[in-house]
C-alpha cells in the first residue's frame, strides 16, 4: 500500500517552490531515476563478471604437453612417455593386470626440498578424476630434489575401455591443491598405442 | 563569559586523577601487548630466524651443544655411487659436541645457496648409500639410560651445476628461541 | 493540527526545515531567514515548535501504522503454514527405510559404493589377511567385491566406505582391508574399477565359530557438498545400509594362505 507522505505545514506560501513544469524542476525530480537505473545496471553487470563461489581456491595451472617441461611453485615435471598397458609389472615381484596407463617423468623441486614430495598424481579423464595406483613399487609421492630431477613411473588403474579421448595428468607436490601451484599435462589416449605388458622404471635419477 | 572559563579549569582539576590513571595506563597497555605480541611471533613461534654464526673458533654453542667446526668439499670422485650427470657433490662435516647427557636434537641440515636461498638436504639414500649409525645424517637422539657422545654428521649434498658458492649450512636445533646455526662455506 | 500552530507558518517551518530539508524540497528554506534577533524567549518558541511537529509526526506514524492491517497478516501467515505443513506430509520424522536383508552374491549400493559379500571364513591366525589375534582371538575374514560409483577415488578405511563395514553384534578389535589380487594394502578405490577385497578383523574366540550364520552391515551415507560455509565433498549420516546373512567357513590351519 502506499504511503502518503509526511504532513505539510499550512500556508506554504512563504517557502518557495520550484515550479513542477520548468527544464530545472524536471531534471532535479529525474536525477534519483536515472541515478538508480544506472546502478541497477551497475549491478548487473556486476554479477555477470564475478567469478563462481570457489574461485578463491582454484589452483594456478601451468599447462604442457608431453616432452615438454613445466614449472609451477617449487616444482617441476617433464613427462617423458605415455604407455597404455593391459599388464604392468614393477620389476620386482609385482604383476597386475587389467586397464593401466603408465606414465613416465621427470620431477625436480625449484627452491626448497623441506618436505618436498610429488604428493598429487592424478589423471582426469571425462568428468572422472582417477589417482595413481599406490599398489606395487612406483613413483606416487616421489622425494624431489632442489633442481636435479629425479625419474619415476607411476601407474593409473583404470576401467575396462577408459583408455579413449582427451586426458590430463595433474602433478603438485601438495595434496590439497587449492590456491596452490600444479601442472596440468595434456595427452590424447587414442594417440597411445595398447601394448601388451609395461615394466615400470624404477625410481632413480634422470639421465 | 567569565563562568565558562572557570567551568573547564573546574573540569581538568575534577577529573585529574583519571587523567593520571589513563596517561599511565595507556602507554603500559600498548608497549605490554606490543612487546608480548613480538615476544610470541619471534623468539617464542619456534621458526629459525635469527643466525648464529661461528667465531674464530669455528665453533657455535646453541641448546646444549657444541656445533661444529664444519668441513665443506666438493668430491669429484664419485665412483661406486649413484650420481646423476650435470650436478655436483659436496660433502659436509659438522662436528657436533653435547654438553650434557642428552644429545640435541635437529631437523635436517640444509644446505642453502646464499645468492638464490635455494635449499637442499643430503641425499645419501639417493645416491645408493645404506643408513649407518657412524655416519649419521641427522642429530643423534640419545637413547634412554645412554650418556649423549659427541659425533659427526656426514651429509652428502647433490647440487645443480648451475649452483654456486658461497654457501651456508643451516642446522635449526628446534625450540632455541628462533636461533638456528650457521656456517658460511665455500668448497 | 492548526490549533498547536500558534505561531505563524513560516517561524514553524524554519525550525522544521532545518530538520527536513533534505527530505522535501516544500521544507527548502533560504539560509538566513531565521537569523531575525529573537527579543524575549527564544528557547520557548524553539521548545514549543519542536513539540509541535513532534506531536505531528507522531500522529502521522501512528495513522500510518494503523492502516497495516496486523490481523490480517498474522493470520494468514499461520494460514499459509498450515496449509504447506499439510501439503508436504507434515512435520513428524519420516520413517527411515529398514535396511536391506541381502545374501552372499546380492548387490547393495550404498554410499555410492557397489558391495557384494562373496564369502566370509573364520580361523585363528591367518597369513596375508594383515592382522594377528591376540591369544584367545579369533580372525574373521570376509571377501567382498566393490566397485566404487563416484566420480574420484574413495579412500578404503574411512567410516563411510568399507572402514564402516561391522559384523552384526560381534565385537571387533583390530581391522585391515587389502586386495585379494595381489595382497596389497587397500588404501584407495578408484573410479569404476571393481575390486576384490579381502577384509580382516580379530574378535574373541568364544563369538564366532564355523558353521555360525553373521551378518555383516554394509553402511550407507548421503553425500553432501560443503558450500558457503565449507568445500569439498563428505558423506555423513552413516547408517546400516544392508544386513548380509552368511555362513561362516573355516579357514585351515596357519600354514596356508586365506581364500
Amino acid at each position: 500500500m502506499t504511503i502518503p507522505p509526511p504532513p505539510v505545514p499550512s500556508s506554504p506560501a512563504a517557502v518557495p517552490v520550484a515550479p513542477a513544469t520548468s527544464r530545472r524542476g524536471f531534471l532535479r525530480r529525474a536525477a534519483p531515476w536515472a541515478l538508480s537505473v544506472v546502478l541497477v545496471a551497475a549491478a548487473w553487470g556486476l554479477i555477470q563478471v564475478q567469478k563462481h563461489e570457489d574461485a578463491p581456491y582454484e589452483s594456478f595451472v601451468s599447462s604442457t604437453t608431453v616432452g615438454e617441461r613445466a614449472e609451477t611453485r617449487n616444482l617441476s615435471v617433464t613427462v617423458t612417455e605415455v604407455h597404455a598397458a593391459r599388464s604392468v609389472s614393477d620389476g620386482q615381484r609385482w604383476r597386475a593386470e587389467g586397464t593401466w596407463l603408465v606414465v613416465d617423468f621427470d620431477a625436480a623441486a625449484l627452491d626448497d626440498q623441506f618436505g618436498a614430495l610429488l604428493a598429487t598424481t592424478d589423471l582426469r579423464l571425462g568428468d572422472r578424476t582417477y589417482s595413481a595406483t599406490e599398489r606395487g613399487d612406483t613413483a606416487k609421492s616421489m622425494v624431489l630434489v632442489t633442481g636435479v630431477p629425479r625419474h619415476g613411473s607411476i601407474a593409473f588403474e583404470l576401467p575396462e575401455g577408459a583408455l579413449t579421448g582427451p586426458a590430463t595428468l595433474v602433478f603438485a607436490t601438495e595434496y590439497d591443491t587449492s590456491a596452490d601451484g600444479v601442472i596440468e599435462v595434456s595427452v590424447d589416449l587414442d594417440d597411445v598405442p595398447m601394448q601388451n605388458e609395461v615394466e615400470l622404471d624404477p625410481v632413480g635419477w634422470a639421465r | 563569559m567569565g563562568a565558562l572559563m572557570a567551568g573547564t579549569r573546574g573540569w581538568w582539576r575534577r577529573n585529574a586523577l583519571a587523567l593520571v590513571a589513563v596517561a599511565v595506563l595507556l602507554p603500559a597497555t600498548v608497549v605490554g601487548a606490543a612487546w608480548w605480541g613480538w615476544k610470541h611471533a619471534y623468539p617464542d613461534s619456534g621458526m629459525p630466524l635469527w643466525p648464529v654464526t661461528p667465531g674464530v673458533s669455528g665453533t657455535v654453542d646453541l641448546k646444549g651443544a657444541t656445533w661444529g667446526p664444519v668441513k665443506a668439499k666438493v668430491i669429484t670422485d664419485t665412483t661406486g655411487l649413484d650420481m646423476p650427470a650435470g650436478a655436483t657433490l659436496i660433502g659436509v662435516t659438522v662436528e657436533v659436541t653435547p654438553h650434557g647427557d642428552k644429545g640435541p636434537d635437529c631437523y635436517a641440515p640444509e644446505l642453502v645457496e646464499q645468492s638464490t636461498g635455494r635449499s637442499w638436504h643430503s641425499v645419501r639414500g639417493e645416491l645408493g648409500l645404506s643408513w649407518s649409525t657412524d655416519e649419521p645424517e641427522s642429530c643423534v637422539p640419545t637413547l634412554e639410560g645412554e650418556k649423549a657422545e659427541p659425533y659427526q654428521l656426514v651429509l652428502p649434498y647433490v647440487v645443480p651445476e648451475d649452483a654456486e658458492g658461497p654457501f651456508w649450512v643451516d642446522i635449526d636445533p628446534g625450540q632455541a628461541e628462533s636461533k638456528f646455526v650457521r656456517f658460511p662455506i665455500d668448497p | 493540527m492548526g490549533a498547536e500552530c500558534s505561531l505563524p507558518a513560516w517561524r514553524s517551518s524554519a525550525r522544521t526545515g532545518e530538520r527536513h530539508a533534505l527530505r522535501s524540497s516544500l521544507y527548502a528554506v533560504p539560509v538566513g531567514e531565521q537569523q531575525e534577533a529573537e527579543p524575549a524567549t527564544p528557547a520557548v518558541a524553539d521548545a514549543a515548535t519542536r513539540a509541535a511537529s513532534e506531536a505531528r509526526m507522531a500522529a502521522w506514524a501512528r495513522k500510518m501504522t494503523d492502516r497495516v492491517p496486523t490481523g490480517w497478516l498474522i493470520s494468514g501467515a499461520g494460514a499459509i503454514l498450515l496449509a504447506s505443513t499439510a501439503a508436504f506430509g507434515g512435520l513428524a520424522d519420516v520413517p527411515k527405510p529398514k535396511p536391506a536383508e541381502l545374501h552372499a552374491g546380492e548387490h547393495f549400493i550404498g554410499s555410492e559404493l557397489d558391495m557384494s559379500v562373496v564369502s566370509a571364513a573364520v580361523g585363528g591366525e591367518v597369513k596375508g589377511a594383515g592382522v594377528t589375534p591376540d591369544v584367545g582371538e579369533k580372525t574373521v575374514v570376509v571377501v567382498l567385491d566393490v566397485t566404487n560409483e563416484y566420480t574420484a577415488p574413495r579412500t578404503v578405511r574411512a567410516k563411510d566406505t568399507l572402514g564402516g563395514i561391522q559384523l552384526d553384534g560381534i565385537e571387533t578389535h583390530r581391522y585391515d582391508v587389502n586386495r585379494v589380487v595381489d595382497g596389497s594394502g587397500a588404501s584407495f578405490l578408484q573410479p569404476d574399477v571393481p575390486t576384490r577385497v579381502r577384509i580382516a578383523w580379530t574378535v574373541a574366540g568364544e563369538a564366532v565359530s564355523p558353521g555360525d550364520e553373521i551378518r555383516i552391515m554394509l553402511p550407507d551415507s548421503t553425500r553432501f557438498t560443503g558450500s558457503f560455509v565449507g568445500r569439498g565433498e563428505y558423506w555423513y549420516d552413516v547408517r546400516p545400509g544392508a544386513y548380509v546373512t552368511v555362513t561362516l567357513d573355516e579357514i585351515p590351519s596357519v600354514d596356508e594362505e586365506a581364500p
